[in-house]
C-alpha cells in the first residue's frame, strides 16, 4: 500500500530552511533543539519527520510553522521568509497559509463539530467556499457528525473534523504533530489514508511529525533527525526500510553517547 | 502526613498565580468585613472617649424621668428652679446647677445654617466643674451678648474670639460675640452638632425655656464617691427624676450617639451585613472554582494510593493556609479601607470623630473566621463533590469536559417551591414579617435555582454578544454556558450585592412618591414654613400671629409638635387649631370627624391605628411631659399623615401638656387670600430673614421636601452602589483569571488556527460584560420585587403607583459595563500576551 499512489512530485518548494537552529536558554546550560538543519519540502507532497526522542523533531515542525522562533538561519514558506515576522503577520500567515493537526485537545469543546471547523474562517473574518467545504467534508465521511460536539466524538472522527478545519482555508501547507498518536490502529490507518488523499486528490502539502514508522510509510518522503541535526531522507519509504534506517541512527546515538 | 505536606506546599509554589488569586479574591472580602468593624469601633471609641472626657468633672446629673426626649445635655426641659435647690440641699454636694437647653444654629456669613444636624444652645454653668465642654481659647461668655461656641463649628466658619456670629433661635436671629471656644475633651464637638453656649443668667430666655431647666448638674465634696452621692440624689429627688453618675452619663452619651438608631450606625450595619454575606460568596465561589480545576490531580493522588480522608485533608490544608493567608492580608487591608470610607462619607456630609484606628478582637476573629472558616467550607464541599466521581472517571474527564451534571430533580422542586412561597409572601401579605420572610426565601430560592436560571437569563446576553462581536462573542456566549454552576456563582454574587443597594432604592423611590402623593391630596395651604426635623429647630409662636395678621394672608396656623407615650407605643404628635387647620390641611377622615377634635381627644392615623390596634371611640391613656397621664379618646381616623402627623391633638390642650420650648412650631402653614400670593410670598420671604431656621415651600415644593426626608437613603445608596459593583469587579475578575487559566490551551488552540491577540481579548470582555451586566440586571429585578413590598410593609401602605428607581437604573447599566471592562482588563491582558506555543502546552 504505501507509496502505490504515486504523486505527482513538482520541483517547487512549499517550504524551504537554511541554517535553521533553535537554542533554549543561555550560556553552558543551553540546550541545543536544532543545530544548523537545511531542508526543502516539495510542494503537493506528503512528508514525514522521524527521529529518536529528543531528536528536535516537534520543534522542527514549531519553527517550521511559524509557532516558534528560530534562534539562528531562516525559514521560507514559498519565497516569504516568516522567521523575521512579527506577531501580526504570523497570525495572518496561520490564518491563510497554514493549517494544524495536533495530537490532541484540537477542537474547542463549546463548539459543535461544524463550528469547529469553519471557526478558522470565521476568525479571518472570511466565508467558506461551499464547493471546498463540501467536497472536505465529504473525503473525511463528517457530513453525519457535524452537529454534534467533540465530547460526542470518538477520537477518530475528532481528528478528521481537525483535518477538516486544517484545510477548509485553503492553506499552502497542513502541519501534523502526531496525529495518530492518541489512535488506535484502525483509526490511526484511517486517517493516514485521509491525509494521504488530501494531497492526492486535493493537491495538499503536508507535514507530518511521527515517532510511528508505519504512519510515515504513508508519506512521500522521510525526513530522519537526530540530535538536532538533519540525518538524511528517505525517498517513496517502506515499513522495513524505515526500521532500519531508524536502527542505523539509534546505533549512531549510542556510539556517541558512549564516546562521551 | 509529610508527604501531604510536601505535596501541599510545592502544589502552591507550583500554582503561583491560582494561589495568588485566590489569596487576593479573600484578601479584598475580608478587608470590606474589617474595614467596616473597625471604622465602627474607632468611631465607637472616639465617641466615648469625647463623652467621658466631656463629663469628668461632673458627679452627677438629675433629669426628667418621662423619656420625652432630649439632648446631649439634658432630658426635657420641665425641671423646676426648686429642684435645683433641693439637689444643692444634698449632703456632700457642693454644687449643683440647672442647664438650660434649646435650640441655636449658628449661622455662616450668607445665612445659611451650619449644619443639618442637631443645633443645640446651652447654658455654661458657672462653676468649671459642671461644665460638660471645656475652654480651648478666648473667655467664658460674661454677657448676654456674648457667647461660646465649640471647636468644630468655629473652624468650619473660621471663627475666633472677637468675631460676631448670628445664631438662629426659636424667638428670631441674634448677632453675638464671640468670647471663646471649647471643646469636649479632645474632640471638637460630638457627632456633629453644634454647641452655642450662653452665660447661665441669659440662656433660659434665649432659647425660651420659660425658666425651666433640661437637667442639673451636681458636683460632690472632695472625698464623697459619685455613685454614693448619686444615690443620696436619687432618695432627695424620688422617682420622678433619673439620676446619673458622670460616666453614667458619659455611657449614655455614646450610646445615644452611635448607637444603632444613629444613621451613621445603620449606614455601617448595612455596609458591614453586605460585606459579609458577600464575602462568604466570594470566597465560595473562588473554592468552587479552584478545586473544580484540580479534580484531575485529586484523581491521580487518589490513583496512587492516597485515600479519600488524605486528598479532603490536602484540600482543608490548602485552604486553611491560603484562607489564613488571605485572612491576615484583608484584616490589616480594612484597616485602609476603614480610613478611606471614614474619607468618603466625610466627603458625603457625615462627620466621623477623628481618631486613631482600633482593631478589637472581634474584627480579628471575624476576619479569620470569615477568611479561614468559609475558605475550608467552601473547598471542602467543593472537594467533596469532586471525591464522589471515581479516580479513573476524574482522571479522563480533566479539563475538556463540558458541562457540569444537570441539578438533580431535589435541588429543582425545592428551589421552585421555595421561590413560589417567596413571591407568593410578596405579593398577598403586608404585615412586615411575612414580607420579610417572603424576601428571603426569594433571595435563597433564587440562589438555589442560580445554576438552572444561567441558561434563561443569559439568553439575551448570549444572543446580542455575537451580533456585537461575531465569532468572539459566540465564543464568549458558549463559555458562560459550559458550567452554569460557576456562572450562577459569580453572576449571583454581584446580584446580590445590586440587589440589596436596589431594595434600599425601590423602597426610597415608592416611599417618596407615596409620601409626594399623600402631601398633594391633604395640603390646603398655599405656602409651608417648615424646620428641618432633627436639628431641635423651632419657630416662635409669636411668629405664626404676624403671619394670620399680615394682608393678603387668609388664613394660617402653626404645628408644635412633640413627644407623647401610650401603652406599647412612643411617638411624635403635633397640636392643631381646630379652627384653622380645615382651610389648610385636610387630612381626610376616613372614620369618625375631624370636627369633633375638643379637649381631651385625638385624631389618629388610620395606618398607625390599624398597627396599634386602636378603634375609633377607644380611650387610650396618654402620658405628656407635663400633667402626666390622660384618657384620650380617639375622635377621628385618618388617611393622610405627611403634612399633620400621625397623631393630632388640639392646639389648647397641647399648649397645657408640654413645656414652654417646646411650644415652638415645626410648620406653620399658610394660605393666601384670592390673587395675593404673590404679596403673600414676598412677605413670607421677608420674614425668613430673621427666622433663617424656616424653610418656605410652596405646594408642589413641600410635596418633594416630605419627600426628601429619605435623602440619607439616597446617600446610603451611593455608597452601597459602589460598594457593591466593586465587590463585582472582584468577584467577576478572580472568576475570570482562573478561568483564563484553566483555559490557557484552548487559546493556544484559537491563537494557532489564526485568532489574533486582540480577538482573544475581545472573547474574554464579552464574557465579563455579559456576566456583569446580566448579574446586575438580575439584582435590579431582585430589587423591585423585595423592595415593593417592603415599602408597602414599611410603611404600613402605599399611595399610587409602585415608584422605580429611575436614577439608579439610569446607573447601573453603565457602570456595570465599566466594572465588566475593568474585571476583565487583567485576565484579558493575560490571556492575549499568552504564548502560543507554550499555551498549546499547557496542562
Amino acid at each position: 500500500m504505501p507509496g502505490s499512489v504515486s504523486p505527482t512530485v513538482t520541483t517547487a518548494a512549499a517550504i524551504s530552511a537554511v541554517g535553521l537552529s533553535r537554542r533554549y536558554g543561555e550560556g553552558p546550560t543551553a540546550v541545543h533543539a536544532l543545530r544548523e538543519v537545511d531542508l526543502t519540502v516539495p510542494a503537493n507532497s506528503f512528508t514525514a519527520i522521524m527521529g529518536p526522542s529528543g531528536s528536535g523533531k516537534s520543534t522542527l515542525l514549531h519553527c517550521l510553522s511559524g509557532l516558534d522562533t528560530a534562534t539562528g538561519g531562516q525559514v521560507f514558506h514559498d519565497d516569504i521568509e516568516i522567521t523575521r515576522m512579527s506577531e501580526r503577520e504570523l497570525t495572518r500567515l496561520r490564518r491563510e497559509r497554514v493549517g494544524f493537526v495536533f495530537q490532541e485537545f484540537n477542537l474547542l469543546p463549546t463548539l459543535t463539530a461544524r463550528e469547529n471547523v469553519l471557526l478558522p474562517l470565521q476568525l479571518a473574518g472570511r466565508r467558506p467556499d461551499p464547493g471546498l467545504l463540501e467536497t472536505v467534508i465529504g473525503l473525511l465521511g463528517l457530513a453525519e457528525r457535524l452537529d454534534h460536539r467533540p465530547a460526542e466524538l470518538s477520537g477518530g472522527q475528532i481528528q478528521r473534523v481537525a483535518v477538516a478545519r486544517a484545510l477548509v482555508t485553503e492553506p499552502r501547507v497542513v502541519f501534523a504533530d502526531e496525529p495518530t498518536g492518541n489512535l488506535d490502529r484502525r483509526s490511526g490507518t484511517e486517517l493516514l489514508r485521509l491525509l494521504r488523499r488530501c494531497v492526492g486528490e486535493l493537491g495538499q502539502t503536508v507535514v507530518m511529525v511521527t515517532h510511528d514508522p508505519a504512519a510515515a510509510a504513508y508519506a512521500d518522503r522521510v525526513l530522519f533527525l537526530a540530535d538536532g541535526r538533519f540525518a538524511g531522507d528517505l525517498a517513496d519509504p517502506t515499513l522495513p526500510a524505515i526500521l532500519d534506517r531508524l536502527d542505523a541512527l539509534e546505533d549512531d546515538l549510542g556510539e556517541n553517547g558512549a564516546e562521551r | 502526613m509529610r508527604g501531604l505536606v510536601t505535596v501541599l506546599r510545592r502544589g502552591l509554589a507550583a500554582r503561583r498565580v491560582r494561589t495568588a488569586t485566590t489569596a487576593i479574591a479573600i484578601a479584598a472580602a475580608v478587608a470590606f468585613l474589617s474595614g467596616t468593624y473597625v471604622l465602627t469601633d474607632t468611631i465607637d471609641a472616639g465617641v466615648h472617649r469625647s463623652a467621658a472626657e466631656a463629663t469628668g468633672g461632673v458627679s452627677a446629673i438629675v433629669t426628667e424621668a418621662g423619656g420625652f426626649g432630649g439632648s446631649l445635655f439634658g432630658g426635657t426641659t420641665t425641671i423646676h428652679p426648686g429642684l435645683v435647690a433641693k439637689v444643692r440641699g444634698v449632703p456632700g454636694v457642693s454644687a449643683a446647677e440647672g442647664v438650660a437647653v434649646g435650640y441655636a444654629m449658628p449661622l455662616d456669613r450668607r445665612g445659611h445654617a451650619v449644619s443639618s444636624s442637631a443645633a443645640i444652645g446651652v447654658s455654661a454653668p458657672a462653676d468649671p466643674r459642671l461644665r460638660q465642654f471645656a475652654l480651648r481659647d478666648g473667655h467664658w461668655p460674661r454677657g448676654a451678648d456674648e457667647v461660646a461656641v465649640d471647636a468644630t463649628t468655629a473652624g468650619t466658619l473660621h471663627l475666633a474670639p472677637g468675631r460676631t456670629l448670628r445664631v438662629a433661635l426659636a424667638g428670631g436671629a441674634r448677632t453675638f460675640t464671640i468670647s471663646g471656644v471649647v471643646g469636649f475633651g479632645s474632640a471638637g464637638t460630638i457627632a456633629g452638632v453644634s454647641v452655642v453656649a450662653f452665660t447661665p443668667e441669659a440662656a433660659p430666655g434665649l432659647l425660651g425655656t420659660g425658666g425651666r431647666y433640661a437637667a442639673v448638674a451636681a458636683a460632690g465634696e472632695a472625698g464623697v464617691p459619685a455613685a454614693a452621692l448619686a444615690r443620696r440624689i436619687k432618695a432627695a429627688v424620688g422617682a420622678a427624676y433619673t439620676v446619673r453618675t458622670g460616666s453614667q452619663q458619659a455611657d449614655r452619651l455614646a450610646g445615644d450617639i452611635s448607637g444603632a438608631a444613629s444613621v451613621i450606625g445603620a449606614i455601617l450595619g448595612a455596609f458591614a451585613v453586605i460585606a459579609l454575606i458577600v464575602a462568604t460568596l466570594l470566597i465560595a465561589n473562588t473554592f468552587t472554582i479552584t478545586v473544580a480545576q484540580r479534580t484531575r490531580e485529586l484523581a491521580l493522588l487518589r490513583c496512587v494510593g492516597a485515600s479519600r480522608g488524605q486528598t479532603a485533608r490536602l484540600v482543608i490544608l490548602e485552604a486553611v493556609s491560603i484562607g489564613l493567608a488571605g485572612g491576615v492580608a484583608g484584616l490589616f487591608g480594612g484597616i485602609g479601607l476603614a480610613a478611606g470610607l471614614r474619607a468618603s462619607l466625610g466627603a458625603l456630609g457625615l462627620p466621623l470623630p477623628a481618631a486613631a484606628p482600633v482593631l478589637r478582637t472581634h474584627t480579628v476573629v471575624a476576619s479569620l473566621i470569615v477568611g479561614v472558616g468559609v475558605s475550608v467550607v467552601a473547598a471542602g464541599a467543593a472537594a467533596l463533590r469532586a471525591s464522589r466521581s471515581r479516580p479513573l472517571a476524574a482522571l479522563s474527564a480533566g479539563l475538556t469536559a463540558t458541562g457540569t451534571r444537570p441539578p438533580g430533580w431535589t435541588r429543582r422542586i425545592v428551589a421552585t417551591g421555595v421561590l413560589l412561597a417567596g413571591a407568593l409572601l410578596l405579593v398577598t401579605t403586608s404585615a412586615r414579617g411575612s414580607v420579610a420572610l417572603g424576601a428571603l426565601a426569594l433571595l435563597v430560592g433564587a440562589g438555589l435555582a442560580g445554576p438552572m436560571l444561567v441558561r434563561p437569563l443569559t439568553a439575551p446576553a448570549r444572543r446580542l454578544l455575537p451580533v456585537a462581536a461575531g465569532v468572539c462573542g459566540r465564543l464568549a456566549g458558549r463559555q458562560m454556558l459550559r458550567d452554569p454552576r460557576r456562572v450562577a456563582g459569580t453572576g449571583g454574587t454581584l446580584a446580590v450585592a445590586v440587589a440589596t443597594v436596589s431594595i434600599v432604592a425601590t423602597l426610597a423611590a415608592t416611599t417618596t412618591s407615596s409620601r409626594a402623593l399623600d402631601v398633594r391630596r391633604s395640603l390646603r395651604a398655599d405656602y409651608v414654613l417648615s424646620t428641618t426635623p432633627g436639628t431641635g429647630a423651632g419657630l416662635d409662636p409669636a411668629l405664626t400671629g404676624r403671619i394670620e395678621r399680615s394682608p393678603g394672608v387668609s388664613a394660617a396656623a402653626g404645628m408644635p409638635c412633640g413627644i407623647f407615650r401610650a401603652p406599647g407605643d412612643s411617638d411624635k404628635l403635633c397640636g392643631i387649631d381646630p379652627k384653622a387647620y380645615p382651610r389648610l390641611v385636610d387630612p381626610h377622615a376616613s372614620a369618625g370627624s375631624m370636627a369633633d377634635l375638643g379637649p381631651g381627644t385625638m385624631a389618629v392615623s388610620a395606618v398607625v391605628a390599624g398597627r396599634l390596634g386602636w378603634r375609633l371611640g377607644q380611650t387610650i391613656p396618654i402620658t405628656f411631659p407635663v400633667g402626666g397621664t390622660r384618657p384620650t379618646r380617639i375622635v377621628a381616623l385618618y388617611d393622610y399623615e405627611e403634612v399633620a402627623g400621625a397623631y393630632l391633638i388640639p392646639l389648647s390642650d397641647y399648649a397645657g401638656h408640654y413645656p414652654p420650648d417646646q411650644q415652638a412650631d415645626q410648620t406653620i402653614l399658610v394660605r393666601a387670600a384670592d390673587g395675593a400670593r404673590r404679596q403673600v410670598r414676598a412677605e413670607l420671604t421677608a420674614l425668613r430673614a430673621d427666622y433663617p431656621q424656616a424653610i418656605l415651600d410652596d405646594r408642589a415644593g413641600y410635596g418633594h421636601r416630605a419627600a426628601a426626608g429619605i435623602d440619607l437613603l439616597a446617600t446610603m445608596m451611593t455608597g452601597l452602589l459602589a460598594l457593591s459593583l466593586l465587590i463585582g469587579l472582584i468577584t467577576v475578575a478572580v472568576a475570570l483569571a482562573l478561568s483564563v487559566l484553566e483555559r490557557t490551551r484552548e487559546i493556544g488552540l484559537l491563537r494557532a488556527v489564526g485568532a489574533e491577540a486582540r480577538q482573544i481579548r475581545v472573547i474574554i470582555r464579552a464574557e465579563a460584560l455579559a456576566t456583569v451586566v446580566t448579574g446586575s440586571l438580575t439584582g435590579v429585578a431582585l430589587g423591585l420585587a423585595i423592595g415593593w413590598p417592603l415599602a408597602r410593609a414599611l410603611n404600613g401602605r402605599v399611595l399610587g403607583p409602585p415608584g422605580v428607581p429611575v436614577p439608579l437604573l439610569a446607573v447601573v447599566l453603565p457602570a456595570a459595563v465599566v466594572a465588566g471592562l475593568l474585571a476583565a482588563a487583567v485576565p484579558a491582558r493575560r490571556a492575549a500576551r499568552l504564548n502560543v506555543l507554550t499555551a498549546l502546552r499547557a496542562e
